[in-house]
């Protein structure tokens, strides 16, 4: 890992979902007609770019990846019809989430291949490569430290996983594109503000959660290790008690302390 | 009555017709004259457009093949006899000794490795030797041995032994006879290829007196990763590697005293036999004289276009006069510049001939055979419109044996073949 | 899963990834990786000999994974799951790794780099198999009957070879009248037998086969399904008729390009080769009707000159289009027979007269005094004053040839509409408008999609023999499902842990196919996969707010590992 992150020598690791029909399909006619590329990205192969998940990307940069890369059909030629949509529904909050946290959003590249787009395949990789070089490594490039951030996407990845989140993402066409009883439907805006809120939300709830995996902590100790404020700490665990997802495990110093339980 | 069909022709077009067949649930018994199946197409280095490796698209089709319930292969073998009508054909299929028992021999090679004989090998277009006992070629299916009864020393002079003695699966027997294998058919497919056209077009080139000029199924050998020369283009004066290359199109095509007929692949795979060059060798320049320049398929000018912009090709159009020698070796090639009207010479590295492909060897006497018209350059005759169906009933004729095609056409026309097979036999079959 | 067992073997394809990658030093490494008990390299290892490899190694180390570091899934993998599946191992308990397609290919010029790759791919890979979980095909029913799409000669070819086989099909045409192109042609090439002539008897063989049932003036308006059981919806005139099929052929043709704008096309005197083709019929007709007093403007013409590849070959349109070379040979010679004083020239680029016909038949042209003159695409032919200037490669000489007559020989085009059937039978397009085969060598009529299939000039432009060849091979293609009554589909399928399930019907309003659907069991309204219809796309599953859903074989588990173990350096 050292040698990769000196200056002259390094170059980014790039992890890549490719959708079977189309985009892995331009990588091997880029492979027949032998268009060369740099060996920078690891293909990992999906039936419909509408399988990755955001949980996946934030895995991706959680293990040191410097760049993702998620490619799919054009608009209109996708096998399962509408699923690249979907994944670009998907993909869209993604970026706005690394933002959030602190990470270059052009560090996910979201793109469209068809299965005769072997030259565009290999200049897709050769240009998103020179723009991670631009970048820098993951955290270095970022405006945190390295550490910090790290420690911010487990939280992230909690949070995607909880139905609130994967119930507002899976309906953003049912919100967005079709209108209600009432013939109403939300702007595009309006929906990415509620899933961005919602979504900081259950990051931080993630974050108290996370805290209090292993061991028993008082709300201010909470407090102190995630950094929100203690008003915030206590409606969250009082949350996750009702919902049985923690339990008061003792009492130290008079101060009650919480640690995670099974549901 | 008969429910099954024989595809006669190993190669590609009557692997495609057999295992269409096979899958439809009817019997297929495949008959093909060399060791292995494969034809030409397994020669290959690469196919055009796409440059797929050949061997890579064909190996999963063979092993298909070989492996389907459904299908009988019987190699080395050749049909002796047919009788009978549509539906009901009775044939004998010649099986020849090969010397090795089949269901013994897993081809290890020790016998290849101690026999010490010394042979042109054909599959290599003579460019390298193989032994009396040999596998047809590295990828053969099936992968067994045969022993080549005219040049075996045990065989012709009763002398050596030495394979029989090192083959610990007693695999070897040398009293094996030739077999009489009765069929009972209800359709034929022929599927029997091409071969190239024989010496004298070749040579008015230079052919067999310039070592360094070589026809193209030699030079796919060369560039072939599993051929003689482990994909290097060396040439076979000096074994230096050739970087100016002269494509000769249409020798013996085209031409009144030999084929009048256009061979109508060798544009496409001169071209790209010149990009594969490059790829093998940067800055390999090939220059390609053709008459006409025939890419009408999918894809096919695209193909010719990115050999001129990125392949370092040259295409001039013009007949060849002669080809002469230097005190190097390296073939002087003398043509007509017809587009700017001057005669020249160019001296190259090596020069590879696109003969003109014919009907395979034999044809005529299959023909006669089987009871089926020639047209009269050779191919099995076929109606223009209708296609697959010859002058017999129930005699399908397919491939390159048909006209000439190239490869998706060779499994187009396979696949129709088929259509026609089924349509005879499945009348007796109960589904 | 502490009792794995995993083989790994790794291929060099001759020198394609042996001469970038190094295999033996991949195959070392992989030996290295936890629960993997053998690794070897082959030199093809999907090569007979290969296979036995894998077989006996299965056996011998007991293996219960197989990873192969090759090429790609997308041609090889059914081939090792078989070989798998041959030694007794499940053949969903077997991965596949890019090394080829994706790596040394791609990487020539660094192969230490490829290397590395190499091995983080095998990496991931295993990592990816120790997840695997045994499956069973799913055997999906094929109804017996095919739908033909388009009635022209491949259509009508691709029905009558269906029903020689015994196979029922609709053939569904949207002029009034079946015959396609031909219909509006003169005479075909080599034999000059009338279009008509030719086209008729085709005709009637289909109108009275009990096993074909033609819909004329009627237009594909919905498909959905997949192989096996295809629901089309045909409007015939104002009716409109759901049809249930198992197969279908997609034979619809395509159309002759108008040059508007190109050498002063105008319809009257400077035509297309269809219009010389109506006009030769014209010529016919008028022999017929004995009405020689109005001599027909064909054999009366002094001079018609051709031009070849006016609208392709060039950088409006680069393909070349097959037939129109053997066309204007065809059209030269029957112009010389209906009026042997008039001077035919055939300005022309390569002439691609090729089989074993055609040359003959462009010698024959030549023998008639048809002047062929070749031209130079820098060098295009100019028109002025009812004068084609051109300069003649050959002869060295800037030419002017007067005209009476001039025909331009345009390439076949897709249709309009090609787009909106292609979106219906969600199938490629290729970037020229013609429909896209699975591979072009080794599945030239087959669509990648299961259960659709291609012939004629939808695919590309192609002679008549070359369009019944076609229709035939399409209808063996077909008649493979069609005969078998059912097909074995893999079950890469969305699957509902129902416990989990809370019945919210998100992935019911999400799915493309409706292959899930809402049900209510003992338990509640919970989400039910139907297998057939489910194409394991894995919308429903990255959607479900329960994480109900798990896709086989491309599992959440399986996903992480594989990220996982694509960050893992030296481990």
């Amino acid at each position: 890992m050292e040698d990769q992150k000196s200056a002259n020598t390094w170059e980014p690791r790039i992890l890549g979902f490719l959708c079977n029909w189309c985009s892995y399909a331009g990588a091997d006619l880029a492979g027949v007609s032998r268009f060369q590329y740099p060996p920078t990205v690891r293909i990992i192969r999906v039936m419909c770019s509408a399988r990755v998940e955001p949980a996946f990307v934030l895995r991706a940069f959680l293990r040191g990846t410097d760049g993702v890369l998620v490619l799919g059909c054009h608009f209109g030629d996708c096998h399962y019809i509408s699923g690249n949509y979907r994944c670009r529904d998907r993909m869209e909050i993604t970026k706005e989430l690394l933002n959030l946290l602190g990470i270059v959003p052009e560090r996910l590249y979201i793109g469209w291949v068809s299965a005769a787009e072997g030259q565009q395949f290999a200049r897709i990789i050769a240009d998103f490569t020179e723009q991670l070089m631009g970048i820098g490594p993951l955290g270095r490039g970022e405006s945190e430290n390295e550490g910090k951030m790290r420690e911010n996407l487990p939280a992230a990845i909690g949070a995607l996983a909880s139905d609130r989140i994967r119930w507002l993402i899976g309906e953003r066409e049912a919100l967005v594109e079709e209108e209600n009883v009432y013939g109403e439907k939300m702007s595009p805006e309006e929906y990415q503000e509620l899933v961005l809120e919602s979504l900081m939300d259950e990051y931080r709830c993630s974050k108290v959660t996370l805290a209090i995996k292993d061991e028993p902590l008082s709300v201010k100790e909470i407090a102190n290790r995630t950094g929100l404020a203690p008003r915030d700490v206590l409606s969250y665990v009082g949350l996750l008690k009702h919902s049985g997802r923690a339990a008061q495990a003792d009492t130290v110093d008079r101060s009650p302390r919480y640690i995670a339980s099974g549901a | 009555m008969s429910d099954s069909v024989m595809v006669v022709g190993g190669g590609i077009a009557g692997i495609q017709a057999s295992l269409d067949l096979a899958e439809m649930g009817i019997k297929v018994h495949l008959i093909e004259r060399k060791p292995g199946i494969g034809g030409h197409m397994a020669q290959l280095d690469k196919t055009f457009p796409t440059n797929d490796c050949a061997i890579c698209i064909l190996a999963p089709k063979m092993a298909d093949c070989f492996g389907h319930p459904n299908i009988n292969v019987m190699t080395y073998s050749e049909v002796k006899s047919l009788d009978g009508e549509a539906g009901d054909f009775n044939v004998v299929v010649t099986k020849k000794a090969r010397y090795v028992k089949e269901d013994e021999c897993t081809g290890c090679g020790e016998c290849v490795e101690k026999c010490p004989t010394r042979i042109p090998d054909e599959f290599n277009m003579g460019l390298s030797n193989r032994k009396a006992i040999y596998l047809y070629y590295l990828q053969s299916v099936p992968r067994i041995m045969t022993i080549d009864r005219n040049n075996c020393l045990k065989l012709t002079r009763n002398r050596c032994g030495i394979c029989q003695q090192v083959c610990d699966k007693d695999a070897i027997d040398y009293e094996q006879q030739d077999q009489d294998i009765q069929l009972n058919v209800g359709a034929v497919i022929v599927a029997t290829g091409f071969d190239l056209v024989d010496a004298l077009p070749l040579q008015r080139y230079g052919y067999s007196k310039i070592q360094n000029v070589v026809t193209s199924l030699e030079y796919e050998r060369l560039s072939c990763a599993s051929g003689p020369t482990g994909g290097h283009l060396e040439r076979p004066s000096d074994h230096k590697v050739a970087k100016r290359l002269a494509f000769i199109q249409c020798v013996g095509s085209r031409d009144t005293r030999r084929s009048r007929y256009c061979s109508s692949v060798c544009c496409m795979h001169s071209t790209k036999e010149a990009i594969l060059a490059s790829e093998h060798e940067q800055g390999t320049q090939s220059f390609i004289f053709y008459t006409d320049l025939r890419a009408a398929g999918k894809g096919f000018q695209g193909y010719i276009k990115r050999a001129r912009d990125e392949y370092g090709v040259t295409y001039i159009r013009g007949r060849i006069g002669e080809i002469n020698e230097n005190w190097n070796g390296d073939p002087v090639v003398w043509y007509e510049d017809t587009e700017n009207d001057e005669v020249k010479r160019m001296t190259v590295d090596l020069a590879i001939l696109a003969p003109s492909l014919t009907p395979v060897r034999g044809s005529t006497e299959l023909a006669k055979l089987l009871k089926i018209q020639l047209d009269e350059h050779g191919f099995f005759k076929t109606d223009p419109y209708l296609c697959a169906e010859t002058t017999r009933r129930g005699v399908f004729a397919c491939g390159y044996c048909r006209d000439p095609m190239d490869i998706p056409e060779s499994v187009t026309s396979a696949s129709g073949a088929a259509a026609g097979a089924a349509s005879i036999v499945l009348g007796q079959l109960v589904h | 899963m502490n009792d794995l067992r995993i083989g790994v073997f790794v291929c060099h394809c001759g020198a394609n990834i042996g001469r970038v990658v190094n295999v033996p030093e991949v195959t070392e490494y992989a030996s290295g990786l936890e629960d993997v008990v053998c690794a070897s390299d082959n030199l093809y290892t999907c090569s007979d000999a290969g296979l036995r490899e894998i077989k006996e190694s299965i056996k011998e180390h007991n293996l219960n994974r197989v990873v192969v570091a090759s090429c790609t899934p997308r041609t090889h993998e059914p081939l090792f799951r078989t070989t798998c599946e041959e030694a007794g191992l499940n053949k969903f308990l077997f991965e596949f790794v890019n090394i080829r397609d994706q790596c040394s290919w791609v990487h020539a010029q660094e192969p230490e780099k490829a290397t590395e790759k190499a091995k983080d791919l095998v990496r991931m890979g295993v990592a990816k198999s120790r997840l695997l979980e045994p499956m069973e095909d799913i055997e999906i029913d094929v109804l017996p009957v095919a739908m033909v799409i388009g009635g022209g000669i491949a259509g009508m070819s691709a029905a009558l070879s269906l029903a020689d086989m015994g196979i029922s099909s609709y053939l569904v045409e949207r002029e009034p009248q079946l015959g396609g192109m031909l219909n509006k042609l003169y005479a075909l090439y080599p034999s000059h037998i009338k279009a008509e002539e030719f086209i008729n008897p085709v005709k009637e063989a289909v109108l009275s086969n009990p096993k074909i049932e033609v819909m004329t003036s009627a237009q594909i308006k919905d498909i959905h399904g997949f192989i096996g059981s295809y629901d089309v919806e045909v409007q015939q005139d104002d009716t409109v008729k759901s049809l249930k099929v198992g197969a279908i052929v997609v034979a619809t043709g395509s159309k002759v390009h108008i040059p508007e704008g190109q050498y002063g096309y105008n319809g009257e005197n400077v035509i297309t080769q269809l219009e010389l083709e109506q006009k030769l019929g014209e010529v016919d007709m008028r022999r017929e009707a004995s009405d020689m007093r109005q001599e027909s403007p064909v054999s009366s013409l002094k001079s018609v000159v051709m031009i070849q590849c006016v609208g392709a070959r060039s950088e409006e349109r680069q393909y070349c289009s097959r037939i129109c070379c053997t066309v204007a040979v065809k059209n030269s010679v029957l112009l010389k027979e209906v009026n042997p004083s008039a001077q035919v020239f055939v300005l022309f680029r390569d002439i691609q007269t090729y089989t074993s016909s055609f040359e003959d038949y462009y010698f024959a042209a030549r023998d008639r005094g048809v002047v062929f003159i070749r031209y130079s695409k820098d060098r295009p032919p100019e028109i002025t004053d009812s004068i084609v200037r051109v300069y003649d490669e050959l002869l060295g000489v800037q030419l002017g040839i007067p005209y009476d007559l001039l025909v331009l020989s345009t390439p076949l085009v897709s249709h309009d509409d090609a787009k909106e059937l292609a979106t219906m039978l969600k199938v490629p397009l290729d970037e020229n408008g013609f429909f896209l085969e699975a591979h072009v060598k080794l599945r030239p009529v087959d669509f990648a999609t299961d259960g659709i299939y291609l012939a004629g000039c939808a695919h590309w432009p192609a002679h008549v023999g070359e369009v019944v060849s076609q229709a035939q091979a399409a209808a063996s293609r077909a008649a493979i499902p069609l005969l078998n009554g059912s097909v074995r589909a893999e079950p890469i399928i969305a699957n509902v842990n129902e416990e989990l399930c809370i019945g919210c019907e998100l992935c019911e309003s999400l799915c493309p196919f409706k292959a899930i659907q809402m049900e209510m069991t003992e338990t509640g309204r919970k989400a039910r996969v139907i297998t057939a219809s489910c194409k394991g796309c894995g919308a429903c599953g990255a959607a479900c707010p329960q994480r109900a859903i798990s896709m086989q074989h491309f599992t959440n588990a399986q996903i992480e590992a594989q990220i996982d173990a694509s960050l893992i350096t030296g481990a």
